[in-house]
């Protein structure tokens, strides 16, 4: 009996924070579904009045408006996990074959670049950008977002690979394969989840980045860009719109992901 | 083909030392066991000789060639690890032929010599599975698969055996001597259990914390103990082990501990004479133990053991002192309360306070 109320309890708990959580999602989700005349009032409603796809139709069907932006961030972040995965696989690789303190010592460094405010390095990262023509296009873009994704995913991947049994390794040289070889052919796919998910990870941090984003960018705007041009031309139903568009990639593949952001999967509990 | 020959050998682990001075030579073809309890430095060797550790002091020549600090893929060694370390991404046939792919071999030469293999580890109908649809033993056997289809110089198996059930093992066990007479490869097995190691072994290399105790063939090991550690590991159940203080009455040599005086006949005690006066340990087998009237050394029984065949008396024969004795059939009187018995003289060993063999 005890145990079922601490479980109802728990119950509640999570549900009253999962809509405290999901508020703000849904007043965005609503204002971009809904007539201008239920928002502009003294008192909007929590419900939809008046449904409507106008605000959605006006954002998908105004052509390289919209597409333009969207590709630009599509690319950029895809470009941005590629090159982080290029990095960061052999720096993660190395770093998981050192002892456990100095490790740690290794990743703690690599997130002080993070300790740094992006928002004072983004000025005299546009400075030399513009004189080694980077301004304003997706490589630019891109290598500026690799400083956040570089340490996220050289976190995850030094937990991948701290995780994979050494035995396999070991097998895989006595079976004749050079260290390379052995990374190739046994370490590389079997740990192929958790690189995806650091993949992942690294485009989310690249497709709703901002601060970056809007020092690099003049004619060419990313998504969050865009929506931040509606924001501050005070259309908030353009705005609304981009916040979904840009909101539900992040929450399927979160969603997607979720069984390997778990407290145990940093410490290597993932099974290829 | 060479003899493997490693020279002074030691082996540190920050604070740890797994191996110390250690020398060893095993002989091309031979079937060496190395044997000790766990964490003794067993795997660390085998690493060694694989290659997959570096020595700290020390180097390792393959006949003339010295080969320490030739990377594993350059050492044509093949080793079986405790948990087989299958992998898990790859069928049971790319599991064996993985070796073979890379050394860039011709299919067609791949399929045949997996056929054979696997006709021979009686494989042939699990080669299309997963490493995880298989039973441990059979796990096993596409380990050893693995391990001889590239052909290797050197076999080296890490108790390949110690994750299987005591019957599996007693069955797998034949796998490996015959094995051997196929191949007639060097082959270096290691195990923590002395049993498989006298099944096993033509030599057999026991080592305790990091430092050889002895290398002997396996009778030797068991009648010759060269030093307390061997003698008491070696043997189940174990040699009885008792300190005694060694006196001379008259003609005659005691030991003596306590109340209790054993007298020596005079054919044993030529080794032992310098030793009057000052403490040695006396080691004598369960099998060692003559029971009758006459005994000099009183006992009493204080629980019978029946294992198959065999029936093991547990005897204190001081306070705080037991020993154990093999009863036989014609001892069946043995029952309990007390019982007198002797000890065969020439089956007795001793040892030194450094537990050294005298
Ligand atoms: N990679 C390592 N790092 C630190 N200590 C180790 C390492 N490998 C082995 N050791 C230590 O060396 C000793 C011998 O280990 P090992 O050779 O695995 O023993 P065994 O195989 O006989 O059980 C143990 O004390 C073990 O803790
Ligand atoms: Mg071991």
């Amino acid at each position: 009996m005890k145990k079922r109320i601490r479980a109802a309890i728990f119950l509640i708990t999570i549900l009253i924070l999962i809509l405290v959580f999901l508020f703000p999602l849904y007043l965005v989700l609503k204002i971009s579904l809904s007539k201008p005349q239920d928002i502009f009032v003294e008192k909007p409603t929590y419900l939809i009045k008046n449904f409507t796809f106008e605000h959605f139709k006006s954002v998908l069907l105004s052509g390289e408006t919209f597409l333009n932006p969207l590709k630009k961030s599509l690319l950029t972040g895809i470009l941005a996990s590629i090159l982080g995965l290029l990095v960061s696989i052999p720096a993660a690789y190395s770093i998981s074959k050192f002892n456990y303190k100095l490790k740690y010592a290794l990743i703690l460094v690599i997130f002080m670049t993070r300790m740094i405010p992006e928002i004072s390095i983004a000025l005299p990262i546009t400075i030399s950008f513009i004189k080694i023509g980077l301004f304003d296009n997706i490589l630019g873009l891109t290598l500026a977002h690799l400083i956040r994704i570089l340490p996220v995913s050289c976190f995850i991947l030094v937990g991948v690979f701290s995780g994979f049994p050494d035995e396999l390794e070991r097998q895989a040289r006595i079976d004749g394969a050079s260290a390379s070889k052995a990374f190739i052919k046994v370490v590389l796919p079997l740990s192929l989840g958790g690189i995806t998910v650091a993949g992942i990870f690294s485009f989310l941090l690249s497709w709703d980045e901002f601060i970056y984003a809007s020092y690099l960018t003049l004619a060419r705007p990313t998504m969050p860009i865009k929506m931040y041009y509606y924001i501050s031309r005070g259309d908030i139903f353009s705005s609304a719109t981009y916040a979904v568009i840009i909101t539900i990639p992040v929450l399927i593949l979160t969603f997607a992901l979720q069984k390997y952001i778990k407290p145990d999967f940093l410490s290597g509990a993932i099974k290829g | 083909m060479a003899d493997l020959r490693l020279v002074n050998i030691n082996k540190n682990f920050d604070k740890v030392q797994a191996l110390s001075g250690v020398n060893l030579t095993i002989k091309q073809g031979s079937f060496c066991v190395i044997l000790g309890p766990s964490g003794c430095g067993k795997s660390t060797l085998l690493n060694l000789i694989a290659g997959l550790e570096e020595a700290s002091q020390g180097k390792v020549y393959l006949g003339e060639k010295e080969i320490t600090g030739l990377p594993p893929h350059k050492r044509n060694m093949a080793m079986v690890f405790q948990n087989y370390a299958l992998y898990p991404h790859l069928s049971v046939f790319e599991n064996i032929a993985f070796g073979l792919r890379i050394k860039k071999e011709k299919e067609k030469q791949i399929k045949e010599k997996i056929e054979q293999v696997s006709k021979a580890l009686n494989l042939e109908d699990k080669l299309g599975r997963l490493p995880r649809e298989l039973s441990g033993g059979e796990k096993q056997r596409v380990a050893t698969g693995r391990a001889i289809v590239r052909d290797p110089e050197l076999f080296l198996f890490d108790e390949p055996l110690s994750n299987l059930d005591a019957r599996l093992r007693v069955e797998l066990r034949s796998q490996f001597i015959k094995l051997h007479q196929r191949i007639k490869k060097t082959i270096i097995y290691v195990t923590h259990d002395q049993l498989e190691a006298m099944a096993l072994g033509e030599i057999i290399v026991v080592i305790k914390n990091g430092r050889i105790q002895q290398i002997s063939p396996a009778q030797e090991l068991y009648a010759v103990p060269q030093n307390l550690f061997v003698a008491s590991f070696i043997g189940s159940p174990p040699m009885n082990i008792i300190k005694f203080t060694l006196k001379k009455k008259d003609t005659k040599i005691q030991l003596i501990k306590e109340n209790l005086v054993i007298e020596l006949t005079n054919d044993v005690t030529q080794k032992i004479l310098s030793y009057l006066g000052q403490d040695i340990y006396l080691g004598f087998r369960p099998s060692a133990v003559r029971f009758g009237p006459a005994g000099q050394i009183k006992g009493k029984v204080i629980f019978i053991e029946n294992i198959g065949e065999d029936s093991y008396a547990h005897i204190e024969i001081i306070e705080g002192t037991e020993i154990i004795a093999k009863v036989n059939d014609k001892d069946a009187r043995v029952g309990k309360n007390s019982v007198n018995f002797n000890i065969d003289n020439q089956a007795m060993h001793f040892f030194d306070l450094q537990e050294k063999r005298i």
